[in-house]
This record gives C-alpha cells, structure tokens and sequence, in this order.
C-alpha cells in the first residue's frame, strides 16, 4: 500500500481542527483515525496492479545516437478500475525520454503506453519492472505493484567513420578500374589483353600475343580480388583506456566497421574476430550485402575486458581462421609492456604467412602534455609523456622491422587511416 | 489491435500475503523467542537481586532480613524512591534511613534536612559537610569487626560490629555528639546534628545492615538500635533526579492547543514521510563500464618525476626527444644513434641556426640541469632550438607517428 501527499495534507489540515475544536490526545487521535479510515477505504477500492496483463513490443535494435520506440500494452484484467501511475523503468543509459505516465483504465479494457529510448551507450538494454501506483478513488493512498515485463534493446554502435565511406569507396573503384584511370601496380592481377591506344604504359605490351595477333596488343591489370581480410579486435585490458571521452575498444570499432565495410565491396572476404582470453565476438564471411549489418550486431555487444590478451591463442585463433595467406588487420594499442610481452614474440608467426597491419588508437592527450612547458610540474609532465612517446615509438620501430605494417593514430582518424591503408596495400598489390 | 497478447507476457512480481508470512515468519519467531527469554529473565531476576540495601531483596546487599525485623519490632517502614516523597513522609519524630546519601543534590539534602527528622546515611562521602557541619569522610580500612570504644548506649548495647570502609573525622560534640568504632583511629560510627538541630548518625558501611552480615556480631543490635529508635522508618533509596524547582520544559508552559495541533502536525509529517518514501519501483542498476583514462599512467610517471625531482631524467628525456624529432626533420638517422650521429647532428644544426656549435652541445647533451628553474629552461630552450633550427615538420615518421603537435 501507498499513501500519498493528500493524506499527509489532510492530516496538516487535521492539526487546525485539533487546534481549534479539540486540543486534547483524544482530538488527535479521533483526527489520524479518521485520516487512516479513510485511506485504508481508499486502498481497499483501488484497482489491483496485480490484475494488470502487460506486454511488449516494438524496436529491437537502435542506433547510438537515436531514438527506439519500445509499446507497453496495458489490460486490466481486473474487476476493478485502475487509475494512477506507471513506471516503465529501464537502466539510465537507456535514456528513456519519461519513464512515468498517467494511467487511467477501467475494468477490461487496454491501453498502449509508448516508452522513447535515447540510449547513451552500446550494447544490450534490457527493460527492468514496469511498477503501477493504483490510487482509490479518493486519491489519499493505494496499492502498487511490479511486473517484469522481459524486453531487450540492442544499442548499436554508431559508425562515425561512415562518412569517410564515399571517398574511400571512390578511391577503390579507382583502383578497380571501373573507373578511367588504370594503375598498372607491380604484382596485381592479370585481368585481360586489349589492343594498344596510344597513350598505354610500353611496359605493358604484351609481345608474345602481338606476335600472335598482329596487331599491338597490352595486358590490363586488375587489384586483387577475393583477397582474405581478418580484422581482430583486442579488447584486453589495454582496450578499456579512454582516449578523450570513449574507450579505445569504441574507435577500434569504427576502425573495424569502416574496413569491413570497404573490404566486402572491394570483394574480398572478411572475418571478424574480437578476443582477449577467449572468443568475444567472431563473425566470418562478411559479404557485401550483409556486412555492416552482421559486423554492427556483434559489436553492439562488446565490452573491454580487464585482462592481458592472450597473443599466443590468439595466434593459433587467426591460423584456423585464415590458413592461406590473408591481411591480419589487429586493432589494439601500442602499450609498450603489453605489445613487448604479448604481441612481439608471436609476430614472426604471423607475418610468415600474413600480411600483419596493427592499427593503434593513438591518445592525442599525450602529445598535448609533451606540449607542457611553464613551469617545472608541467615540464616533468612533459617528460613524462616524451618517455611514453618513445615507448611507443621504438614499439613501433620493432613492429616494423618485424614486418608488420603500424599505422598508429588518434581516435577520429584512425578508420580512415588504416582505410588507406588498405586501400595501398590493395593498390600496390601486396595483399 | 488483437486480444491476445503478444508473447512477451507479464509476471506479477509482488508477494502475497502468504509470500509475506511465509518470509517473515523465521525472523518473527526469532523477535518472539527472544521478548519472552527477556521477560522471563527479568521476572526472575528482578525475585533474585532488587538491588542494594533493597527493603525487599533477599540476596546478599538486599535487606529484607532488617525490614522484616523492625516490622516484627512494631517499626512502620515506608519506602520511598523520590525526594519528594521521602520529604512529604519523614516528620520530625521519624528516622529516615538514606541509602546512598551522596545522590542528593545540596538543595535536596537541605529539604530532608529541614523536616527535622533524624537521619542515618549509609556510606556518606562527598556531601558529609551538606548533612553535618564540621565533619568530613576519610578512607579507612575494609570493614571488617570492630569495637565500639565509646559511651553511645546503642554501640555499648550491640557491643563490636562489622564496620569500616570510610571513617568520619571532625568535631562530633555539637549536640549528644559520639565518635564509635574507631578503624585505623577515625571513628566508622558518627553521631552528630544537622545545621538545623536534628540528629545525623553516620554509617562508614551498609554492611551491618545487609542480609549477608546481619547475623554476625552485634550488626542486627546495631542496625536495630540504629533504626529502630522511632515509630516510623522512612526507607529513602534514593534515584538521580532532577531539583524539583528547576525550570520545567518550555513545552509545559504551551497552551493545549498548541501541543495538541504540533502532535496532529507531527503524524502528519510522518506521513508525509511515508509518502515520499516509497518509491515507484526499485532502482535500476547501471552497468557501468571500466573507465581508465588512457594517460592514467603517464600522469602517474610525472607525479614521481614531480616527487622524486628527477631533473636528471627528465632533461634527459627531453633532449632524447628533441634530438629524435630533429635527427628526423634533418634527414639524419634517428633511433639508436651513436654520438657520432648526435655530433652530425649539432654540426647540422649549428650551420643552419648559426649558433655556436658548443652552444647546441651543452643544450643537447650538456650537464644535467641544478634546479627546476633551468629544467624549465632548458625546456624553452630545446623548443627554440626546434623551431629555430629546422622547418616545422609537417609530415610523419617512418613509423606513421605524429612527430609533434605544436
């Protein structure tokens, strides 16, 4: 049972009475008699909460950034009728719009109550009780009751880099050849012979088949198609930083979002994998109609762990995934200790059948604080941060020199970087 | 919209009546066991001990066994608790028999004084000069037998006794004044008279008086010579109260209506309490993420540098970084390079900054600094170096690093 504002109001209201009509123990008695009689009316002919039958439906998933509409149908089952309040509560980060609405339902009839999700963070939002407040007909008190009303939003992450996506895209077509411009790269595909127009690199004549034809004829060129990319997300511990105000592990999602994307129209195959010490998230065999859709579903899910990743079973992860030669895309961070003890040792593992790219979130933090000059806190601050900027640095040397290719940026503009990166290794034809 | 309901169904989750008593019952039994242990116990105790010097205890320190023997003497006894009543009780032919005398405030003390009545404090120390003029408590020997040594027909007739614990000195001759029992030569048994005429018998102990020792020695004579003198025995054990002419609560001067509206008033914030109490459903938790800020451990290391004054290290940081950013922008080996690479490297600099080239050297591989002062300097002059000496890099590293942000 509940009381409300109105029954402490009227027992204020009593004090003037006792005041003025009865100031003695039996006055106040009589009065708070009366207040609680009443209420205990009140609850007695509020509708039951528990007659309530409540279901859902509505949006499963939505975008960070926007709006889901999830319904809550409402039918009194009950005898009598229910008036008050309901709560549709769900966690705060689901950002529900307003949580508390009037009700009013007779006895048998149902209401639908539309609850606006804003959610302020990836990953799954799950409904919590849907609690009613039935007031009587007098309004002083009540009964409530919860029901849970089982209903889960996906929140999934929001694809900034999307906008680089154009560019980039027209940029491959570039390369492609569906566009005028034909790069002839050293080690790309054969594509097809053509007679020669002036104008045609020499090198590319093709003598043999002249000598056949009569005519000059060139050999045209293609990238390479049907290339295997594998993006691995490491969403150990060093994941879990944030860099400005969002974790690594939410650039290093666009990062992958971005490169999936453009890999699977590019025509190549591309598999997911996201892992510290066990599997978090592995998607195989994106293809170009369904890969943003498959990638944004397992991602939405991701957390950073606080675990060291475990780069030896990682290694053995990408070698059963990709046992011909593929491009090894790990988007992590350039910890020194952590890349020093976990991804160096196994590098040369990888880099003898894959091409290995690591892509780094950079923290632009760490250049401002190198920046710091004034006075001798900032300076050792600056120092700091240059130790660090070394760290890294020489990590990076050592990754290079083992083979593999560092691409090592700030949040924003790491998607398009490692983008481009791709895009070169594409071009050049080293894929 | 259909009547069936899709499949997502609700669950009432609130306990019933039967949940509540089938949750509650345990713990409610367990409240009950322990309210009738507590009863029970105290029903019995309260048979057992009453507390010292009690009319009606019968354990060791009660005094059961004296009332009973001066009602048997035709003595009334009448108990009292308070001041008020025991001053009310006691006229001026009764004795009044003060337990713990040292209790009384000296207001109260003067109220029992003022009735006349003749008193016998048990174990008196700190307010002796508030019941008898002249006379002081000292600390003397445990109680133990002693003899009377004195003329008082009450001690001659009981003859020795078990007295002690504190003795009474001072000047006992102001009225039929009488030093007895003498312990540790201050006497434990004193007779002398109050400011107002009445007779004060001083007790060193409640020994002789108790149940335990009532029946050894002359205690029983004693005690009843002591408080069998008159008709009527006010028994005053005495509580811890206030003085009665202090000033009452200012609640008491209110007018009724005031108290009884603050009272009505008072439920009424009780429910409003209620009211806001109770919340619309529970509290949803939040399942927060880890937040670590990516340069958590970089603030860390130069809060040591800061503590430690590590000047050393830090200029050595800062030159290592200059020197590799520059060695980049100078087209020169960065990395692991040798002195040789560093000397190339001031011979570069010194030809395109036209300074000194000793100048460049002691800024770049020169002394570590004296003091936070030219660490901060040295820090400004690296900076100049950079951007006088070399274009602004504007491209990146082999590594794909940013070289610098200005």
């Amino acid at each position: 049972m509940v009381l409300t504002g109105r029954a402490a109001a009227l027992a204020a209201i009593g004090a003037v009475v006792v005041a003025a009509a009865a100031p003695s123990w039996a006055g106040v008695l009589g009065v708070t008699a009366v207040v609680l009689a009443l209420a205990l009316t009140d609850v007695l002919l509020a509708g039951s909460p528990r007659g309530l039958r409540l279901s859902r439906d509505g949006e499963r998933n939505a975008r960070l950034g926007m709006t889901a509409t999830v319904r809550l149908s409402v039918h009194n089952a009950g005898r009598r009728r229910v008036r008050g309040l309901l709560r549709d509560a769900w966690p705060p980060s689901a950002g529900v719009v307003a949580d508390r609405v009037a009700v009013d339902l007779p006895a048998g009839e149902r209401r639908l109550v539309e609850t606006v999700l804003q959610p302020t963070r990836r990953g799954d939002r799950t409904a919590d009780r849907v609690t009613v407040r039935s007031l009587g007909p007098l309004g002083l008190a009540g009964r409530q009751g919860s029901h849970a009303v089982p209903w889960t939003v996906r929140v999934l992450p929001p694809f900034q880099a999307r906008r680089h996506l154009p560019s980039r895209l027209a940029r491959l077509r570039e390369i492609d050849g569906r566009s005028a411009v034909r790069v002839r790269g050293q080690g790309t595909e054969f594509d097809s012979l053509r007679e020669y127009v002036p104008g045609d690199d020499v090198r590319s004549i093709d003598w043999r088949a002249t000598a056949r034809h009569g005519g000059v004829v060139v050999r045209t060129w293609r990238p390479e198609r049907d290339r295997h990319v594998l993006i691995v997300l490491d969403t150990g511990r060093t994941s879990a930083g944030r860099v400005g105000d969002e974790p690594r592990l939410d650039a290093a999602i666009d990062t992958a979002l971005l490169l999936g994307t453009l890999a699977a129209r590019a025509g190549d195959r591309v598999d997911l994998l996201a892992f510290d010490r066990q599997v978090r998230a592995d998607v195989a065999r994106l293809d170009a109609t369904n890969v943003l859709r498959r990638m944004v579903g397992a991602l939405a899910v991701l957390e950073p762990e606080l675990l060291e990743t475990d780069y030896r079973q990682l290694t053995a992860e990408i070698m059963t995934r990709a046992g011909q030669h593929a491009l090894v895309v790990i988007v992590t961070g350039l910890d020194s200790s952590a890349v020093e003890l976990g991804l160096l040792p196994v590098l040369g593992r990888l880099t003898r059948r894959h091409t290995v790219m690591v892509a780094s979130v950079a923290d632009p933090r760490l250049a401002e604080l190198a920046a710091g000059r004034g006075d001798s806190d900032a300076v050792y601050t600056a120092a700091a941060a240059e130790h660090d900027r070394l760290a890294r640095a020489q990590v990076a040397e050592l990754l290079t020199r083992r083979g593999a290719h560092v691409v090592d940026q700030p949040p924003a503009d790491l998607p398009p970087a490692v983008a481009d990166a791709y895009l070169e290794l594409k071009a050049t034809g080293r894929l | 919209m259909s009547t069936t309901t899709a499949p997502p169904e609700s669950r009432p989750l609130d306990p019933t009546g039967a949940d509540h008593w089938r949750r509650w019952r345990r713990p409610l039994a367990i409240v009950v066991l322990l309210l009738l242990t507590a009863v029970i116990l105290g029903v019995v105790q309260s048979r057992a001990s009453r507390g010292y010097l009690d009319p009606e205890g019968v354990d060791n320190p009660g005094a059961r066994a004296l009332a009973r023997l001066l009602t048997e003497q035709g003595v009334d006894v009448a108990p009292v608790r308070t001041n008020a009543d025991a001053v009310a009780a006691a006229g001026p032919d009764d004795t009044v028999l003060v337990t713990v005398p040292d209790l009384l405030t000296p207001t109260q003390i003067d109220r029992l004084v003022d009735t006349g009545a003749r008193l016998v404090l048990v174990a008196a120390e700190l307010r002796v000069p508030d019941y008898a003029p002249g006379l002081s408590a000292v600390l003397v020997g445990a109680p133990g037998s002693a003899d009377p040594h004195c003329d008082l027909p009450v001690a001659e007739r009981s003859g020795s006794a078990r007295l002690g614990g504190l003795g009474y000195t001072g000047d006992v001759s102001r009225s039929e004044g009488a030093a007895c029992y003498p312990v540790d030569g201050e006497p434990a048994l004193a007779v002398t008279a109050t400011e107002s005429g009445g007779q004060v018998v001083l007790l060193g102990t409640a020994d002789p008086l108790t149940n335990e020792y009532l029946d050894d020695d002359g205690n029983a004579a004693l005690a009843l010579g002591l408080l069998g003198a008159s008709e009527r025995l006010v028994w005053y054990r005495p509580v811890p109260e206030q003085d009665a002419d202090a000033p009452g609560a200012f609640t008491d001067e209110l007018p009724g209506w005031v108290r009884a509206g603050a009272w009505q008033l008072a439920i009424a914030a009780l429910l409003a309490a209620v009211w806001r109490a109770r919340r619309l459903g529970r509290l949803v938790p939040e399942p927060l993420p880890v937040v670590v800020r990516a340069s958590e451990t970089t603030e860390g290391r130069a809060r040591l540098y800061r503590r430690g004054r590590s000047r050393e290290h830090a200029a050595e940081l800062l030159r290592a970084a200059a020197i590799r950013r520059l060695a980049a922008t100078a087209h020169l080996p960065d990395g692991e390079a040798g002195p040789g690479a560093v000397d190339a490297l001031i011979t570069t600099l010194a030809y395109r900054t036209r300074r000194p080239a000793a100048e460049i050297a002691a800024l770049l591989t020169g002394p570590p600094p004296a003091d936070d002062a030219a660490l901060v300097r040295l820090a400004d002059d690296l900076d100049a170096l950079e951007n006088a000496g070399v274009p602004r890099a504007t491209g990146t590293s082999p590594t794909g690093k940013d070289l610098r942000s200005s």
